[in-house]
């Protein structure tokens, strides 16, 4: 692993700057300077406020992330992040809103109750898979649409809180004050960071950390996460090794779920409060997938891609502040994806050409004997 | 073709013949799969090709397909010395190759299939459009010329194997090929259809049409060539009539005139059976036996092997053994446990260790480093793992210990599995086995594709857990390994065990009859007329355990 | 001797299978694509009509309903040929929504700037742009379809976002363009039949009218795009499976190595296959343009990509199968505006159609599916008689749910093309 670390991280940087290059000879086609865009980026961009954005959102980034990356170290592919989440926060918000509980207690409910329904929406494209091998990503797509219409289904019949009392929005009762994570504001200040008046660092990033150890320490040190490393890399000799194929999908799509589930969480137990069709912003699902690629499902790396991608996304009000196209973000952000997965496949198609053949020149032992009367064996090349 | 052009193939032969290779050599990084291969093939003949599993067949048949290119030697078609890039270049020159596994896509009609690539057209305001009905009618006529009825319109996936293999002759037959090339033909058929494809063949012949056909079932070679040509190691060794030799003759040939002698040394082998397998039954879907009341026992410090044609049922043996397939009667024990209904972990944590035939598919996680792959399938137990937890340490100090006593030739233990050379990654598995300290080990072609050096310091590992106490069950194409390593020798046969022989006092021709199930027919004499060798082919595979002595081995 | 490959019962993989043929064949099936698609059309109106006769909701078979039913099924219908083009050539599409969305910008921006036709032109195109991305990714660049479709849907809203707010042209709107210019003529299919069909309308008779009514909906003031979008079906059928460019295309999607051996050029027939459907979906987002909103808007497609891919499973990979998902997704949509004792009527319709696949299980003697069909409809006749209305919020998603049932239930029968979403690499990597 360590002899590769070099073209694995050339790869992204190389993509990055091909991706900014793009962006800014569009920028140029549309008539901007992207010499004016660069430096609204570099002023403003590390600015305090921006800074904390970037952290307030690549929170649910980096959950998401975490959550794609379960399913791809085992080739499973969870495009249903974003309807786990969609329904887990409703149910999470509501549960949560239905009981009183002492603070952290409550907080870890909601944790819970969120965990649990996501699990439980990806155990039906699991349980497809495992049983009727239904494509877990079709079914994920049919999954997510209908997450959307089962949430405001349910939301509007069962989950609403009473008319009148909080007029306004359509949503859930708001939550008490236990199940609210508290603003990070204070023990930044008390470190010595200040920061302008109207930021708020949430603590939820707390949460996504606490995912990225559970992540790293699950997939990496539990035999769990090595039989499920082992199914993604090698079917075969996994179910050689004695992993059961079809548990392990299960288990994956539960865990991974699981995770996705916590994605949705950040306003409900931060600002908002409550579900609301606005509070549980959409589209993080494929965010997420775009940031565990950027990562390489790494959770170190993965936490780059979200920071990354939530810098963009903060960029966006300096951009239009200074009456610049901030949509250029977005643009960059696709860009930079499809360069990063070309950048990958083809760095992988050059390592492992140089490392075998590296070795082979270290070991002549692998080299071709002379041709002779020994027995020479046919050879299937693969 | 005529009386006139039957004469011996022989390099100064007159006639032109229709291919003659020249000195073929071909290497692969690591191995020589053909040298000083020599042979010709008269026109509007069959010619067969017969050799062991490994003699090399295959990639001959490839450099002639144009399918790999020959280091050296030359390559004649009618005479012109020729040299392809790729098949199309074969294929313009009538060489046509009916693959052992089809090349035909499942979901697309008969039809599609046939003319794909080579689509005629309607006239001109249509030129798009494929002319169907031409294709058709071309089609019967080929069929109705060459005798092989299909339906055009009919799904490829609804079809029978002899079918498809119709179809794919078709497809060859529409582009317009004059030899033919036919690799193993049979071995996916059952007799009636073999029946059927040398009808097939034999009318081919009659139109004069050259046919290839590679083959290690003696009585169906006899049956049919003209002439046959041995390869063994890579080389040709003899080319023959039928009427000329006979099938032990043959065996012989292709087995080489001495089997290796077995080391002498000391039996380790115990009373005490570890693994044994009793009425071991597995069908397909539709009802064929691949696996056909199996029973065997492997005491400790005792090698079983099992010789055999591959394709013969040794895979699903295996996968039964190691719990990848469900059996549908008979039992497995390990030493006094029944463990038919395991899991395959519940059994590798018994001690079953298992050296698969297929590295890279079933025995290695080839992107992950050495370590890890030191602790697949010994990865629920110490000292890779405790508890639910993996011991990360324990891991790599085991793995390095594996490095070290099996002579890994590695950098590092971090570095990637598909780094490594066939022969190192082979040996860190056999390591790995091994140091998990098994009971019984299950070894399937240990040393495939490695180099001479690896292969040697394989055998001795194996020899030396036998010595151990270790009950090996040994599955392997290559009959030195075989005779080298066993205590006992099973020969399996079409999902049975038709034969259990002494490796120290084993034939060369009573190996390679069982294995090529020749050995039902125990007079020499009486095969060589193709009427008699009809019926050997027809009558099943001699159930009753064979004389362990046949008339004419040296004892 | 049996056919067994050395590894396969190892690995699982695909194995040599024979006929297999359980219970009775449909006799159905039996008959040509078009006689059958006939009949379930005549069975689908009397479905309906009989719903309509039982629940009293005339909605059902209004001639307002089929008319936006039509044009809401259009842009799926085209989503989905795009995806069934590059699924015949074995590349996963889930980039239609993004090939859509740039469909739809470019749309509008060539009918705003150039007229209507070459908005038209213009949104093909665009949508062909996002193809020929998707197909240099996963063709060329062996990148993972699903993964490469992802990025070309973040890309395709990025790109069609900044493009709005930059377009000096269409004012300081950010999320929309101005009205476009839209004078595509809307014609009348059967002019002749025209008047005797509203009469029968008129009148209440048992089906007649239903069908008069449907069949105004579906031929009057349809748009000359609806008409070619309707047109592109048959075509596809046509070009795909009866020229050899067709042949050649779906046999790389069946078996990319046997079409490598016998001369097809595999990347250039995947070339082709995504840039058209790229080209196709692009169409699709010029429909949502020109039949709805008749400007472009940010997020306009609403997950139609998705749902084409749907469509296209639903139809089992085939421009027949397509339409009729297309339909069901487009006539779902259509209720969804609705007064709620219509979207009521249509428990009954599903219990009516579970009912008659019943009876079809009992007559080709598959008593297991016989039962639970029966009992499915029955459960829908009782939902519909103990309540007053549909879960509103429901009804879109109803064909996402019969898809999922469809996946899961027949999924044997479901024949997706065999080498679907498999990297192909030449041999000699």
């Amino acid at each position: 692993m360590k002899q590769r670390l070099g073209p694995q991280l050339a790869a992204p940087l190389l993509a990055i700057a091909f991706a900014l290059l793009v962006s800014g000879v569009i920028l140029l086609l549309a008539g901007f300077n992207p010499g004016d865009v660069l430096s609204v980026v570099l002023q403003d961009g590390f600015e305090r406020q921006r800074l904390v954005e970037t952290v307030n959102r690549a929170g649910p980034y980096y959950i998401a992330g975490v959550a794609v990356a379960i399913g791809f170290k085992m080739n499973l592919f969870n495009i249903g992040v974003e309807g786990q989440y969609k329904v887990a926060a409703l149910v999470a918000a509501w549960a949560g809103a239905s009981v009183s509980l002492p603070g952290p207690l409550h907080v870890l409910f909601i944790l819970a109750a969120a965990s649990l329904t996501g699990a439980a929406w990806a155990f039906i494209p699991a349980i497809l898979k495992a049983t009727r091998g239904v494509s877990e990503v079709i079914s994920s797509i049919m999954l997510n649409a209908i997450a959307f219409g089962f949430s405001s289904f349910m939301l509007t019949r069962y989950f609403r809180a009473p008319r009148g009392e909080y007029a306004g929005t359509v949503g859930t009762v708001p939550l008490d004050d236990s199940g609210r994570l508290p603003s990070l504001n204070g023990v930044l200040e008390r470190i010595g960071i200040e920061l302008p008046g109207s930021s708020r660092v949430q603590s939820y990033v707390l949460v996504a950390v606490a995912v990225g150890i559970i992540y790293r320490v699950v997939i990496w040190r539990t035999r769990f996460g090595y039989d499920l490393r082992a199914s993604g890399s090698n079917d075969g000799a996994a179910a050689a090794s004695g992993v059961d194929p079809k548990r392990m999908i299960i288990l994956a799509m539960l865990f991974s779920g699981a995770v996705a589930g916590l994605v949705g969480l950040n306003n409900i137990t931060g600002q908002a409060g409550r579900y609301t069709d606005v509070s549980v912003v959409s589209g993080i699902g494929f965010t997420g997938i775009a940031v565990a690629l950027l990562g390489r499902n790494h959770p170190l790396g993965i936490a780059f891609g979200a920071l990354l991608w939530a810098f963009m996304d903060a960029l966006q009000t300096p951009l239009s502040t200074n009456e610049l196209p901030k949509q250029i973000t977005a643009i960059l952000q696709g860009v930079t994806v499809l360069s990063v997965v070309i950048a990958y496949e083809v760095v992988r198609r050059v390592g492992v050409r140089q490392q075998a053949a590296a070795l082979r020149r270290e070991t002549p032992a692998g080299g071709a004997p002379p041709p002779g009367p020994g027995p020479a064996r046919e050879v299937v090349p693969a | 073709m005529s009386a006139a052009t039957r004469t011996t193939p022989t390099e100064a032969e007159a006639a032109t013949p229709a291919v003659r290779l020249t000195g073929i050599l071909k290497r692969f990084p690591g191995v020589v799969a053909n040298h000083d291969v020599n042979m010709a093939v008269r026109r509007g003949s069959i010619h067969a090709i017969v050799g062991e599993n490994g003699a090399g067949k295959s990639t001959l048949m490839k450099i002639l397909y144009g399918m790999q290119k020959p280091d050296e030697g030359t390559i004649e078609i009618d005479g012109e010395t020729v040299s392809f890039r790729n098949p199309n270049d074969a294929i313009a020159l009538g060489i046509g190759m009916v693959h052992q596994h089809f090349m035909l896509a499942d979901n697309l009609s008969v039809l599609e299939n046939i003319i794909l690539g080579y689509e005629p057209r309607l006239p001109f305001p249509l030129r798009f459009q494929v002319d169907t009905r031409k294709a058709r009618t071309r089609i019967n006529e080929i069929a109705a010329t060459y005798g092989m009825t299909v339906d055009p319109d009919e799904l490829v996936e609804t079809l029978g194997v002899g079918e498809r293999q119709r179809v794919e002759i078709l497809k060859v037959l529409y582009r317009g090929a004059t030899t033919l090339i036919l690799d193993e033909p049979t071995a996916v058929l059952v007799p009636q259809e073999v029946d059927e494809l040398f009808q097939s063949l034999n009318d081919l012949k009659a139109q004069g049409i050259t046919i290839l056909f590679i083959s290690h079932k003696l009585d169906e070679v006899l049956r049919l060539a003209d002439d046959i040509t041995v390869i063994r190691g890579g080389t040709t060794v003899a080319t023959r009539h039928p009427s000329e030799v006979t099938a032990r003759q043959l065996a012989e040939l292709m087995v080489g005139n001495e089997l290796p002698t077995p080391h002498t040394r000391e039996s380790t082998v115990t009373d005490e059976v570890e693994l044994t397998v009793e009425g071991l039954t597995c069908r397909q879907p539709d009802g064929r036996p691949l696996l056909d009341d199996v029973s065997l026992r492997v005491r400790k410090g005792e090698i079983v092997g099992i010789a055999g044609v591959e394709g013969n049922g040794q895979s699903e043996l295996i996968a039964a053994i190691m719990g990848l397939l469900a059996a549908d009667a008979g039992t497995v024990r390990l030493g006094n446990d029944d463990i038919t209904g395991w899991t395959t972990r519940q059994r590798r944590e018994a001690g079953i260790g298992y050296i698969p035939q297929d590295r890279h598919r079933h025995g290695l996680l080839l992107d992950a480093p050495l370590w890890e792959n030191q602790m697949l399938g010994h990865q629920s137990q110490p000292p890779n793992a405790n508890g639910p937890w993996i011991d990360r340490d324990g891991a790599r100090a085991r793995t390095l210990e594996v490095v070290e006593s099996y002579d890994v030739r590695t950098p590092s233990i971090d570095v990637h599995a598909e780094a490594l050379s066939g022969g190192n990654q082979q040996k860190f598995i056999i390591g790995r086995e091994m140091m998990a300290e098994p009971s019984a080990i299950i070894a399937a072609h240990p040393t495939r594709g490695v180099d001479v050096g690896a292969q040697a310091a394989i055998w001795d590992q194996l020899r030396d857990a036998r010595g151990a106490g270790l009950a090996t069950l040994l599955i392997s194409a290559d009959l030195e390994e075989l005779i080298g390593l066993s205590d006992t020798l099973l020969v399996i046969y079409k999902g049975r065990i038709v034969a259990e022989l002494d490796p120290a006092t084993a034939t060369p021709e009573e190996l390679g009859s069982y294995m090529t199930g020749a050995g039902g027919n125990a007079e020499p004499a009486a095969v060589g007329a193709s009427a008699t060798s009809d019926t050997s082919t027809a009558s099943p595979p001699d159930p009753t355990p064979p004389d362990p002595s046949p008339p004419g081995a040296p004892s | 001797m049996t056919a067994v490959d050395a590894t396969s019962a190892l690995a699982g993989t695909r194995t040599v299978t024979g006929p297999d043929r359980r219970g009775r064949t449909d006799p159905l099936s039996r008959l040509p694509g078009p006689a059958r698609f006939g009949i379930y059309l005549v069975v689908g109106v009397a479905i309906l009509a009989l719903a309509r006769e039982i629940t009293g909701a005339g909605q059902l078979t209004a001639e307002g309903t089929f008319r936006s039913a039509l044009a809401l099924s259009m842009p799926i219908a085209l989503a989905g040929l795009g995806g069934l083009w590059a699924e015949r050539a074995g590349v996963v599409n889930i980039g239609l929504e993004g090939m859509m969305v740039l469909g739809t910008w470019f749309g509008a921006y060539g009918a705003i700037a150039y007229g209507p036709w070459t908005g038209v032109l213009f949104g093909v195109a665009g949508g062909a742009v996002g193809g020929l991305l998707h197909a240099v990714a996963t063709v060329s660049f062996g990148v993972d379809h699903i993964i490469s479709g992802v990025a070309i849907n973040l890309l395709g809203v990025g790109l069609t976002n900044f493009l709005t707010t930059t377009t000096s042209s269409w004012g300081n709107q950010t999320k929309e363009s101005p009205q476009i210019p839209n004078n595509i003529v809307e014609v009348d299919l059967l002019p002749f039949l025209n008047s005797p069909l509203e009469t029968l309308s008129e009148q209440n008779r048992f089906f007649v009218s239903d069908l008069a009514r449907i069949t105004l909906g579906l031929t009057t003031n349809v748009s000359l795009l609806v008409l070619i979008g309707i047109a592109l079906f048959p075509l596809t059928w046509y070009l795909l499976w009866r020229t050899r460019v067709g042949l050649r295309l779906r046999s790389v999607g069946e078996d990319p190595e046997a079409a490598d051996s016998l001369g097809v050029k595999v990347y250039g027939m995947k070339y082709l296959a995504v840039i058209t459907s790229g080209a196709l979906s692009g169409l699709g987002g010029v429909m949502l343009v020109y039949l709805f909103a008749e400007k472009f808007q940010s997020g306009q497609t609403g997950g139609r990509g998705y749902i084409g891919l749907a469509a296209m499973i639903f139809g089992n990979w085939r421009p027949g199968g397509l339409v009729m998902g297309a339909g069901l997704f487009g006539f779902m949509d259509s209720m969804q505006s609705q007064v709620d004792s219509t979207a009521h009527a249509l428990l009954v319709v599903a219990a009516l159609v579970l009912a008659l696949l019943a009876a079809r299980s009992l007559a080709l003697r598959r008593y297991t599916s016989a039962g639970v069909l029966a009992v499915l409809g029955a459960l829908f006749w009782v939902w519909y008689q103990r309540t007053d209305e549909l879960p509103r919020e429901m009804i879109p998603y109803f064909p996402h749910i019969a898809t999922l049932l469809v996946l899961v239930f027949a999924s044997q029968r479901l024949r997706m093309p065999a080498a679907d979403g498999k990297i192909y690499r030449r041999s000699g990597r």
